[in-house]
């Protein structure tokens, strides 16, 4: 498969992926790297995923949490915040009408069944 | 398994040092807004020390080889570098989309810096539409707090009052009281929530002195009041309150300027199952 389609698909849907893995629990980032590097198609690394996530912190779609550890730097910890589950409905939302679409259009169609 | 940072030898610490610095170079190349970049870099450091404690766990012993072999494991500092991004197909579309003005900033401001005086540098239009997209983009990223904003109005909204109370004496005191009061509270909670955001907010001296008005006008009309008796020593003690104002003011500063205001750990759970893969990442 062409690598840049595949990359292309995923760029636009990564927004998506991320908010619906921080909508499911409160997590963090390097949870948010290794959810996405086992998600067959969607395996992107933590230069992708942290500005990402500090995008969607700094634009109030993330809320924030830190932790202190008592080895290593403070955990921070994301939740989604009313902004990003609007956002996150939102995207969704249009992320179902083009799957629907798209399947609709690459089914066969009746006539090729009948063949 | 936890390790303290302590713990680990001066090789090891520079490796990591040097990697971070190297991505947070190319962030800053980029004109990532500096929230963002505290952001990312806690979250590598976070990430370096999760991994570390993963092959401790394993049966690795903490050696500089391990803790390189961790970095170079890690993404380039280059896979920072949007345009770097965009080749290995890796960005969100919607972050390129809605951070464009960063983006555009960013090269913007390379074009010109590099350039040797094109016809679009020159040209003043283009600057007061660079200058204007630059105060957009920072406005976008970085705001002032409207309680920082309400509270200076209600200390304004109070003193006002209280230089225009004639008729109605009792009336004026009660509101330039609760103006006063209201003014305060949310001056501190302006300096709470501007010190809690990591940099997106701003209007830090604001919040402060809202939250310092009520206080300082109380303390000052008790001391006035109490030396009023003795005429002579008025101008003296008014300069003392002056110069205890702002002693208490500058420590007062200083305190707030040196809280993290790092909420202090409430049980960190040992081990966090990631839920899809069944995979355990250990909290460090």
């Amino acid at each position: 498969m062409d690598a840049s389609w595949l990359s292309q698909m995923r760029k636009g849907v990564l927004e998506l992926c991320v908010l619906a893995i921080v909508d499911r629990e409160e997590t963090y980032g390097y949870a948010v790297v290794e959810r996405m590097g086992k998600t067959p198609g969607m395996e992107v690394t933590e230069s992708t995923v942290y500005p990402l996530l500090a995008r969607l912190s700094n634009d109030g779609l993330l809320k924030l949490r830190i932790e202190k550890s008592s080895a290593g730097p403070p955990r921070r910890y994301y939740s989604l915040s009313a902004g990003g589950k609007k956002r996150l409905r939102e995207l969704a939302s249009t992320w179902a009408t083009i799957v629907g679409s798209v399947a609709s259009l690459i089914e066969p169609a009746p006539s090729a069944c009948l063949d | 398994m936890e390790i303290n940072p302590a713990q680990w030898d001066q090789e090891s610490r520079n490796s990591m040092d040097a990697y971070l610095d190297a991505v947070e170079a190319v962030l800053l190349e980029q004109k990532t807004p500096r929230s963002e970049r505290i952001l990312i870099l806690g979250e590598l450091e976070s990430q370096i020390h999760a991994v570390i404690a993963l092959r401790l766990e394993a049966g690795a012993e903490l050696q500089p080889d391990l803790v390189r072999s961790i970095i170079e494991s890690l993404d380039t500092p280059e896979s920072y570098r949007i345009d770097a991004q965009h080749a290995n197909a890796g960005s969100p579309i919607g972050s390129e989309l809605e951070s464009k003005t960063h983006t555009s900033e960013a090269k913007e401001s390379v074009s010109i810096d590099s350039g040797v005086g094109s016809t679009k540098e020159r040209d003043p239009r283009f600057q007061a539409v660079h200058w204007l997209g630059k105060l957009a983009a920072y406005r976008q990223r970085s705001r002032i707090d409207e309680f920082a904003i309400a509270s200076c109005i209600c200390a304004l909204g109070a003193l006002l009052i209280a230089a225009s109370t004639g008729r109605d004496r009792e009336a004026g005191i009660v509101l330039t009281g609760l103006l006063l009061t209201v003014g305060c509270c949310l001056g501190w909670f302006s300096t709470y929530r501007i010190k809690r955001s990591d940099g997106k907010l701003w209007g830090g001296r604001l919040a402060f002195t809202g939250g310092m008005i009520l206080p300082f006008m109380l303390a000052n009309i008790a001391a006035i009041t109490l030396v009023v008796q003795t005429p002579l020593w008025i101008l003296i003690l008014i300069a003392a309150v002056l110069f205890a104002n702002y002693w208490v003011i500058r420590r007062t500063w200083a305190w707030i300027a040196s809280q993290s205001l790092v909420p202090s750990t409430v049980s960190v759970p040992d081990q966090q199952v990631s839920h899809a893969t069944g995979s355990t990442i250990p909290a460090v």
